[in-house]
């Protein structure tokens, strides 16, 4: 009972983390239904900033937060102003193509400019105890973050102007528009706070894994198994499905190892998408 | 009514004996220049064993297998608009069904490639199934992690396929042979391609990717085509790969199964022309000889190049090469090109 | 041989037919019956359930309950490209063509005879709807009025026997409208049976033996223009405000 309780909480200790990243995903799908195969690498570069922030100026991640976040949304900003937005009304195969070029482009370039070593920020150590249940310190910070990342981010579309731009972009594109919003830069505002978004999943994954040029390619494909499984396009369902793979995972490496865990998020995703294509709370057009 | 009640009303009209699909406006300079290089690369592909160098032969056998793949992309995806992310799955079961009859079975290789080839369309069969139901982003992810979940289910299947430290071909110098086997199988699909871009099947496949709807209450049985055309094109992805393993003599489910297969494929379509007979064609001599020109000179900027290659190809070339010289009145608006 | 008397079976009939979109109910048990060889006007206000009952016809969306039989067989549960095949075909209220491919392309995409065939009876409805002349033009590039008209004749091309007219005349210029009617009357005489709905009520008054109002997804009246035109429910839910 307590290894159960034990291997459940990490994974939902893990589900946070996966949230952060897949909140962007998501977010960028249900404005623009760009899927975003780059996304990976935002997360990436987003590690890759703290290890450096780290390393050099001693910075403590979670307070470079307050320096990589903006510096991503501007990344994302100019991305969907000079990229995106010339493939965001094209044929899906586009925006598909041309977010997997940037993912490529951010890989190989990373490979050049960081090199293919291994990397890690020694940030935070040991576990917190309570009863007979140990909680990973650095585990338990990565989620409480990420969860007030998540929190601010659904604070921001729901209730601000420019929130609910974005949900009525994201409902009708043309509505929105007649509605006198500016749907350029609602989209490239989401494309800004998805990227700050995955950055910030970056850094938190920063000190919990090991930092190299390809590591957004994995992320990437859980953050879609969550996806689907939450309803592509929506941000809470997103949220719901993080923390469903998070135990998914994290009781199939228990049960059985790690490369079977990774199996099972791949049936689970398209188990999801044969049996409910639109996911929790997904947009209906499966 | 009898079919010849429509008739009746225009008797007058005199008849026309051109094909119903769009044909070729004969004598059009662009067009034999067209032909021409098709041509031309056709016979220096047959001809590079003859002359060219081992490298050559290498380099040549890897721009055929991109074809090949790319070729077999065009013929769901191109035709059809289902974006399929997960090509490379059939890849890399064909890979690994002959890698696994030949170590395993003790198959003589060409007999373990066509094996393959057919376990790789009854995979396109069973995926396309369901697969196939799924629209447009669902289906690109939905293909994105079949893909993925086979590469898996091959690193955990260790007893069979030799897990991620991959499998161990019976080492032959088939250089040559393979070479040949490789260029026939891009010929045949590309053959195929025509044979269905000159029939009114083809212009079914177009239809779904123009209208599903419109298609399916016109009467066009959108699932069955669909699901046809899924499996021929797995048949040659599975062929490719099974050559691919024969010549290698060795696989891995990194390499085999590698996102970046699927992509490179997409791309030289898109480039050549999505929907066209010879689009994969064109994109994949160009895409392969821009990428080994980029290899040698910027060995550690290449990754990042390809995906800036990638990006300029969307941005300024989305409909492809054949569109452009369409639009300029180069070439014929052909079905047949 | 049938008596000249008796009324002809329906080719096309709907039998209680029910459809719900989450909350709404678009069509409220409908149930009319329509004889080979006539031409029926189905009308009724914006919403009244007109473009639901068609997608339930083509087989296009599941009817929740209710049975619709073609020839007095059940087709309610048949795919839409099956239903199209058993002989029943319908137009769109904006034409839903194939736009990349040419106009000739459209029709011998959905042609079912064999290749040779195809071409011959691709081009004879062509020339039916008068398009000959832009048979290898773009369907994109053809105007609103020709492209009404290459789907009208992409419906024809394989001779169906009922034909669906969803706004056949919305946006078409007088000539057009005219050869549309002209077209019609002439296949009804050869024994197609129409089922069209459209707000040019004078058109439709001409042109149908007999009209089916709807109003709120329930049908209100059904009978020859003449009485719909006098019935008072008619005139208060459609003609009225």
């Amino acid at each position: 009972m307590v290894t159960l309780v034990q291997v459940v909480v990490s994974g939902l200790l893990l589900g946070g983390v996966y949230a952060l990243l897949a909140g962007g995903l998501t977010l960028i799908f249900g404005v623009m239904r760009v899927i975003n195969l780059a996304h990976g690498e935002f997360l990436m570069l987003g590690a890759y900033a703290s290890f450096f922030l780290f390393v050099r100026l001693g910075l403590n991640p979670i307070l470079s937060l307050l320096l990589s976040m903006p510096l991503m949304f501007g990344v994302g900003w100019i991305a969907q102003r000079l990229l995106i937005s010339r493939v965001d009304r094209a044929p899906l195969l586009a925006s598909l193509l041309l977010t997997y070029g940037v993912s490529l482009a951010l890989t190989g370039g990373a490979q050049a400019t960081f090199t293919n070593d291994f990397r890690s920020v020694p940030f935070l150590s040991g576990a917190l105890n309570i009863g007979e249940l140990a909680f990973s310190v650095p585990r338990l910070v990565a989620c409480v973050t990420a969860l007030l990342l998540t929190g601010a981010a659904q604070f921001f579309l729901a209730r601000t102007r420019w929130g609910k731009a974005l949900r009525a972009t994201a409902q009708s594109a043309d509505v929105a528009l007649a509605c006198g919003i500016d749907i350029d830069r609602a989209r490239m505002i989401a494309f800004g706070i998805a990227t700050a978004l995955a950055g910030a999943a970056g850094t938190l994954t920063s000190f919990l894994y090991t930092i190299y040029p390809e590591m957004g390619k994995t992320f990437m494909l859980k953050a879609f198994a969550v996806i689907v499984l939450g309803g592509m396009g929506s941000f809470p369902g997103a949220f719901l499905g993080a923390l469903a793979l998070g135990v998914i995972e994290s009781t199939a490496s228990y049960v059985t190892t790690t490369q079977i865990a990774e199996a099972v998020i791949y049936i689970t995703l398209l188990a999801m998408l044969l049996l409910r294509p639109q996911g929790f709370f997904g947009l209906k057009e499966a | 009514m009898p079919a010849s009640a429509l008739r009746t009303a225009h008797a007058d009209e005199p008849p026309d004996p051109a094909s119903p699909i769009t044909t070729i406006a004969t004598g059009t300079r662009g067009l034999r220049i067209y032909t021409g290089f098709i041509w031309a690369v056709t016979v220096a592909i047959a001809l590079v064993p003859v002359f060219g160098s081992n490298y050559t032969k290498t380099f040549v056998l890897q721009a055929l297998m991109s074809c090949a793949l790319a070729a077999s992309w065009n013929l769901i995806s191109g035709f059809t608009g289902y974006v399929s992310f997960g090509h490379s799955a059939f890849f890399g079961i064909g890979a690994y069904a002959t890698g696994i009859a030949i170590v395993r079975g003790g198959m003589p290789a060409p007999f373990a490639i066509v094996v393959a080839g057919m376990a790789a369309a009854t995979a396109g069969l069973l995926f396309g199934y369901p697969a196939l139901r799924l629209r447009g982003p669902y289906f690109a992810v939905g293909m994105l992690g079949v893909a993925e979940a086979i590469r898996v289910g091959v690193t955990v299947a260790e007893p069979v396929t030799g897990g991620g430290k991959g499998l161990v071909l019976i080492p032959e110098d088939v250089l040559t042979v393979a070479y040949y086997a490789m260029f026939a199988v891009a010929v045949a699909t590309v053959l195929v391609t025509y044979r269905v871009a000159t029939l009114p099947v083809g212009l079914r496949l177009l239809a779904i990717r123009e209208d599903e709807v419109a298609a399916e209450l016109n009467g066009i049985q959108t699932t069955r085509l669909k699901i046809g055309a899924f499996a021929v094109s797995a048949l040659f992805a599975g062929l490719t790969g099974g050559i691919y393993a024969w010549q290698m003599s060795y696989i891995d489910p990194g390499t085999v199964f590698a996102g970046s297969l699927t992509v490179r494929a997409i791309a030289m379509t898109m480039l050549g022309g999505q929907g066209t007979v010879f689009g994969p064609v064109i994109g994949s001599v160009l895409l392969s000889g821009i990428s080994e020109a980029l290899w040698a000179k910027f060995p550690f900027l290449h990754t990042a190049l390809s995906g800036v290659l990638i990006i300029a190809i969307v941005l300024f070339l989305p409909g492809g090469i054949t569109q452009i010289l369409q639009d300029r009145g180069w070439i014929p608006r052909s079905r047949q090109l | 041989m049938t008596e000249p008397d008796r009324p002809a079976d329906p080719i096309l009939s709907v039998n209680a037919v029910t459809r719900r979109f989450g909350g709404v109910i678009a069509v409220n048990g409908i149930s009319f019956g329509i004889a080979p060889g006539t031409v029926t006007g189905l009308i009724g206000p914006n919403g009244s359930g007109k473009s639901t009952l068609f997608r339930l016809i083509s087989g296009e969306i599941p009817a929740d309950s209710g049975d619709i039989r073609l020839r007095g067989a059940s087709i309610t549960h048949k795919s839409a490209s099956v239903i199209n095949r058993l002989g029943l075909s319908r137009t769109f209220q904006l034409s839903r063509l194939y736009p990349q491919m040419t106009a000739l392309e459209n029709l011998v995409a959905v042609t079912r005879t064999p290749e040779r065939e195809a071409s011959d009876r691709a081009r004879d409805s062509l020339a039916f709807v008068g398009l000959s002349p832009v048979a290898d033009e773009f369907a994109a590039n053809l105007s609103y009025g020709q492209q009404k008209l290459l789907e009208f004749a992409r419906v024809l091309v394989n001779d169906p026997d009922v034909i669906l007219l969803d706004e056949p005349f919305a946006g078409v210029n007088p000539v057009m409208e005219e050869r549309l009617c002209t077209h019609i009357r002439a296949l009804r005489e050869r024994g197609k049976t129409f089922l069209i709905t459209d707000h040019e009520i004078k058109l439709i008054m001409a042109l149908c033996s007999r009209l089916i109002v709807l109003d709120h997804g329930e049908l209100l009246a059904d009978g020859d223009p003449a009485a719909i035109r006098a019935d008072p429910r008619v005139i208060d839910a459609y003609f009225g405000t």
